[in-house]
C-alpha cells in the first residue's frame, strides 16, 4: 500500500511539474512574442545613423580573454578592428597561454611594449607586459599570469578606459553593428547596467575575413539540436525574462556593461565557474539592496556568432560547467530566493532559475527513470503514458517551432527554405537521444557542483580564413 | 496509480480526450510548419525579387546623383523600368545622405511621384506604429510638404510619434523645422534622460545656435541646461562660452562641473582663473572635474601648483584627475609629481606615480626616479609600482 502511494506520489509530482514548467514556457513565448512585435516595429535604419554621425554614443572597451586562441585570434581581432563604432578600444588580454598566442598577435599587429602600471580597481593576477600597435591604435593587448576567465575579465577592467566595456568570447564573431545596436540602449536609458545581445551558432555558416556571409544551419542533429536550444532560449526565455526585469545570464560571448557598476560590484568573482551568470545576479542584489536604478536587458538583433562544441565530450563538460554555475550562483545568492526585497529578481527570476533551470533535469531524468522503473515492475499504463510522452514532445515542438517562427518572421536569418526546413526536422531529432543525455548530465552536475575547481573551457575550434570558408562541424579537427 | 485511477474513474473517454488532444497537436505541428516553409520560400522569392528591383533603381540613379546630371529624366526612367516603389526606396535613402540643393531636388521628386502623399496617407493611420513609421518615411522624404505633415506630428498624442516626429524635423535642418522641433520638445520633455540628451545632442549638431538661443534663455532648468551645455560642448560650439563662465558661479554643483568640463573642451585660456578657483570648490566631483578640464588648456606656473596642492585632495578621484593633468603638463607638471613622491603622503605618492606611467618623461625625472627608490623599502606597494615605473619607461626608451 505505501508503496503504491509512492508511486502515486512520483507521478503526481512529475505531472505537476511537467504542468508549471510548460505554462512558464508557454507564457514565455507569448511575452517574447509581444515584445518582439514591438521591438521590430521601432527598428529604424536611421537611428544607428545618428548614433555614428553624433554625440549620442558613449565610447566602449572590447575585453577579449584570450587562453591559447592562437588558431583564432588574428582574425577576430582584425574583425574587432572593423567594427562599425564611432569610439572604441580593443583590450586581449592573455591570460597565460602556453601556446603563442602574444607572438601571434604582436607579428599580425606590430605591437610594442609601453608601461605596464595601471589603477588597479580590481584585483587580479600580475601583469607581464602591457602592448600598443602602431598601426592601430585603439588595440591593447595584455599579457598576464594564469588565472582563469574571470581574472582576465578583471585585468581588462584595469586596463579599460572608457565608461562601457564588452565582454566577448575570443572565438566569437560580432556583426559590424552589434555593438552599435546594444549601446544605443545604453545612450537611451541610463538606468541599464547591463545588456546583452543574442548568439548565434556559427558551426555550418560561411564565413569570410571574419564575416558571416551567409547563414546556414548546421547538418549534423547534435549541432541542429544546439542551434535550436540557442534561438529557443534567447528568442523566447530571455526577452521574455528581460521584459519582466528578471534576466540573470547575460552570455559571456557577449555581453555591454556599465563600467562603473561592475567595478562597485566587485568586478568578476574568481571562484565560480559560471561568472557572467554571478555577474549578473550580483548586479540585480546589489542596486535592489542599494535602492539604485539597475536594469539588465536583452537586445534581440545584435548577433554574435559563436562556435559550439562538435563532439559530445566537449559538449558534455560545457554543460556540467553551465549547470555548476547556476546551482553556485543560485546558492550563492541564495537570499534572494522569493524575498520581495528583491523585487522580480526575488520573487520571480530566482524561483524560476531554481526550479525550472536548476532543478529541472532533475526532474527529467527522474522521469526517465521512473517509467523505466513503473514498466520493470509491471505498473506502467502502457497507453497512458505513450500519449503523455507524445503530448510532451509535440508541446514542446510547437514551443520550439512557435521559436523558430518568430525568428524568421522578424529577423530572417536563414535565406534558404532548406536551411529553415532542417531546423525543423532538428526539433524532431533532439528527443533521438540528445535531450535524454544532457538531461543526465546536468544531473550528475549536482553530485560534482562543489567538488570540481574552475578552469579554462576549450571548445574545439576552426581556424577562421580570410577565403569564404563554411564553418566546420565534424568533431575535432 | 494516477493513469489506472484515471482510467478506472474516468473509463476509456480520458484516453479519447488525451488522445484526441495529441492528435490535434500533431496535426497543427504539421501544419504550422508546413506553412511556415511555404510562407519561407515564397516571401524569399519576393524579398530577393524587391531587392533586385532596388538594386536595379541604385544602378541607375547613383551614377546621376553623384555626378549631378539630369535626375529628373533619370527618375522617370527608373520609375518605367524598375517602378515607384524601389525608386522611391532609393531616393528616400539617397536624400538621408545628402544635403543642400540635391537634397531638395529628392525631396520634390519624391513628391511628385505621390511618395510624400502616399506616406502621410499612412500617418493618419489609427496604429502607432504604422504612423511611426510613416513620419520616418516622410522625414526621409523632406520638403515643405513633407514638413507640414511632420509638423502636425509632432504634437500627435502618442510619444513614440511625436519623438519620431521631432527626429524627423531636426533632420530636414530648416529653420522652421527645427523651431517646430524645439516647441514640441518644450511642450512634452521626455521622462527618459537619454532621450532628453539624445534631443540636445541632435539640435547640437543640425542647429547649434537654436540649442545656444534654448540654452541662454533660461527656460530650461538647471538638469536640462546641464545636458544642453554638454552637447554644445560637444560640438565645439565657442558662442557658448560666455554663458559656460557665467555658470562657473551657478549654485547647482551639476551646473558648475559642466560649465568647466565644457570651458576645457573649448579650450578657453581666459577662463583658467575660474577654473582654478573651482579646484577649491566644496563638492568634490566639481573639483575632480576641474582638475580634468585644465587638462585642455594651457596652465601657468600658478596652476600647477594650485593642481599639486589637489594631490592630497582626500578624495580619491580629485588626486587622480590632478595628477593625472599634471603628468600631461610636460616638464613642469611631472617636477611637481616627483616632488610629491618625496614627501611623505603614501596616497599622494601613489597617484604620482600611476599617473607618470601614462607620459614619457626626461632623464632628469628619471635619475630623480632612481634616488627615490631606495627611499620606499619599507613601503613594498609603493616601491614596486614605482620599480614598475622605472622599468616600464627603461623599455620605452
Amino acid at each position: 500500500m505505501i508503496f503504491e502511494n509512492v508511486l502515486d506520489i512520483g507521478q503526481l509530482v512529475i505531472l505537476i511539474y511537467f504542468l508549471a514548467l510548460n505554462s512558464a514556457y508557454l507564457s514565455f513565448t507569448v511575452i517574447a512574442f509581444f515584445d518582439l512585435v514591438k521591438y521590430r516595429r521601432k527598428l529604424y535604419r536611421g537611428d544607428l545613423r545618428v548614433v555614428l554621425t553624433e554625440n549620442a554614443y558613449r565610447p566602449i572597451s572590447i575585453l577579449v580573454p584570450a587562453h591559447n586562441e592562437r588558431e583564432t585570434i588574428v582574425s577576430n581581432v582584425r574583425s574587432l578592428l572593423a567594427l562599425g563604432y564611432p569610439e572604441f578600444e580593443i583590450i586581449v588580454i592573455n591570460d597565460g597561454s602556453t601556446d603563442d598566442t602574444v607572438d601571434v598577435l604582436r607579428q599580425a599587429f606590430g605591437l610594442f611594449l609601453v608601461p605596464a602600471a595601471t589603477r588597479v580597481a580590481i584585483k587580479s593576477k600580475p601583469f607581464k607586459a602591457v602592448y600598443r600597435s602602431l598601426d592601430h591604435p585603439s588595440l591593447v593587448v595584455v599579457d598576464k599570469e594564469n588565472g582563469g576567465k574571470s581574472d582576465a575579465l578583471n585585468a581588462g577592467l584595469n586596463v579599460a578606459s572608457y565608461p562601457l566595456y564588452c565582454s566577448i568570447d575570443a572565438d566569437s564573431l560580432l556583426e559590424s553593428d552589434a555593438v552599435l545596436r546594444v549601446a544605443r540602449a545604453f545612450a537611451e536609458d541610463e538606468r541599464i547596467v547591463a545588456a546583452g545581445g543574442i548568439v548565434r551558432v556559427l558551426n555550418g555558416s560561411v564565413v569570410s575575413e571574419g564575416r558571416v556571409v551567409e547563414a546556414q544551419s548546421p547538418g549534423r542533429p547534435m549541432l541542429l539540436a544546439q542551434a535550436l536550444e540557442y534561438i529557443r532560449g534567447f528568442l523566447t526565455g530571455r526577452t521574455a525574462l528581460a521584459r519582466l526585469n528578471s534576466l540573470m545570464i547575460i552570455s559571456g560571448a557577449f555581453g555591454i556593461f556599465r563600467k562603473d557598476a561592475v567595478i562597485a560590484a566587485g568586478g568578476y568573482r574568481r571562484d565560480t565557474v559560471c561568472e557572467d551568470m554571478e555577474l549578473i545576479v550580483r548586479l540585480h542584489r546589489r542596486s535592489r539592496e542599494r535602492k539604485e536604478p539597475g536594469k539588465v536587458i536583452f537586445v534581440p538583433d545584435p548577433i554574435c556568432w559563436t562556435q559550439i562544441p562538435s563532439d559530445w565530450r566537449s559538449l558534455l563538460r560545457q554543460r556540467d560547467r553551465w549547470q555548476r554555475g547556476l546551482l553556485e550562483s543560485l546558492w550563492m545568492h541564495r537570499r534572494m530566493f522569493l524575498n520581495p526585497r528583491y523585487g522580480s529578481a526575488g520573487l520571480i527570476a530566482m524561483p524560476y532559475y531554481t526550479l525550472f533551470e536548476a532543478i529541472g533535469p532533475l526532474v527529467e531524468a527522474f522521469g526517465y527513470l521512473f517509467i523505466v522503473a513503473l514498466w520493470l515492475l509491471g505498473r506502467l499504463e502502457t497507453e497512458f503514458a505513450v500519449l503523455f510522452f507524445l503530448f510532451a514532445i509535440l508541446y514542446d515542438i510547437v514551443l520550439t517551432v512557435g521559436a523558430l517562427i518568430l525568428d524568421d518572421l522578424l529577423f530572417r536569418r536563414y535565406s534558404r527554405t532548406f536551411d529553415l526546413a532542417r531546423m525543423i526536422a532538428g526539433s524532431f531529432m533532439a528527443y533521438l537521444g540528445y535531450r535524454q543525455i544532457l538531461a543526465f548530465q546536468r544531473s550528475l552536475s549536482f553530485v560534482t557542483v562543489f567538488i570540481k575547481r574552475r578552469k579554462w573551457e576549450k571548445v574545439k575550434r576552426q581556424a577562421i580564413s580570410p577565403a569564404p570558408v563554411r564553418m566546420q562541424e565534424a568533431g575535432g579537427r | 496509480m494516477i493513469g489506472g485511477y484515471l482510467s478506472q474513474t474516468f473509463g476509456y473517454t480520458l484516453f479519447m480526450i488525451l488522445a484526441a488532444v495529441v492528435l490535434t497537436l500533431g496535426a497543427v505541428v504539421t501544419v504550422v510548419c508546413f506553412a511556415l516553409l511555404a510562407h519561407h520560400m515564397l516571401s524569399s522569392r519576393r524579398r530577393q525579387y524587391r531587392a533586385a528591383l532596388v538594386a536595379r533603381a541604385i544602378k541607375l540613379l547613383a551614377p546621376v546623383v553623384a555626378t549631378g546630371g539630369d535626375l529628373d529624366l533619370a527618375v522617370a526612367d527608373a520609375r518605367r523600368r524598375v517602378g515607384d516603389r524601389a525608386v522611391a526606396e532609393v531616393l528616400r535613402r539617397a536624400r538621408l545622405e545628402l544635403k543642400g540643393a540635391v537634397a531638395s531636388q529628392l525631396s520634390r521628386l519624391l513628391s511628385e511621384m505621390g511618395e510624400t502623399s502616399r506616406l502621410a496617407q499612412e500617418a493618419r493611420s489609427r496604429r502607432t506604429w504604422k504612423r511611426t513609421a510613416a513620419i520616418r518615411g516622410l522625414g526621409e522624404c523632406g520638403g515643405d510638404q513633407a514638413c507640414n505633415y511632420l509638423i502636425t506630428a509632432a504634437q500627435d498624442p502618442q510619444p513614440a510619434v511625436r519623438r519620431a516626429a521631432r527626429d524627423a524635423l531636426l533632420s530636414d535642418r530648416r529653420e522652421e523645422s527645427v523651431r517646430a522641433a524645439v516647441i514640441s520638445f518644450l511642450d512634452d520633455v521626455p521622462k527618459r534622460s537619454g532621450w532628453r540628451r539624445e534631443f540636445y545632442s541632435r539640435l547640437a549638431s543640425v542647429a547649434s545656435g537654436a540649442l545656444l538661443d534654448l540654452t541662454t534663455s533660461g527656460k530650461l532648468e538647471p538638469r536640462e541646461e546641464k545636458l544642453a551645455l554638454e552637447a554644445l560642448g560637444d560640438v565645439r560650439e565657442r558662442r557658448a562660452i560666455p554663458h559656460a563662465r557665467a555658470r562657473l558661479s551657478a549654485e547647482d554643483a551639476e551646473l558648475r562641473a559642466t560649465a568647466v568640463r565644457v570651458l576645457g573642451k573649448l579650450g578657453d585660456i581666459e577662463s583658467e582663473q575660474s577654473m582654478v578657483r573651482l579646484l577649491d570648490d566644496p563638492e568634490s566631483f566639481v573639483r575632480s572635474t576641474a582638475a580634468r578640464a585644465i587638462e585642455a588648456i594651457p596652465a601657468q606656473a600658478s596652476t600647477l601648483d594650485a593642481l599639486g596642492k589637489r594631490l592630497t585632495d582626500p578624495v580619491w578621484w580629485v588626486r587622480a584627475n590632478a595628477a593625472h593633468t599634471l603628468a600631461h603638463k610636460g616638464e613642469d607638471g611631472a617636477q611637481i609629481l616627483v616632488e610629491i613622491m618625496e614627501g611623505s603622503d603614501r596616497y599622494a605618492q601613489q597617484i604620482s606615480i600611476s599617473a607618470l606611467t601614462h607620459v614619457n618623461f626626461s632623464r632628469a625625472i628619471q635619475e630623480r626616479l632612481e634616488q627615490l627608490l631606495p627611499r620606499f623599502s619599507s613601503d613594498p606597494e609603493t616601491g614596486a609600482m614605482l620599480a614598475l615605473l622605472r622599468t616600464a619607461q627603461g623599455a620605452a626608451q
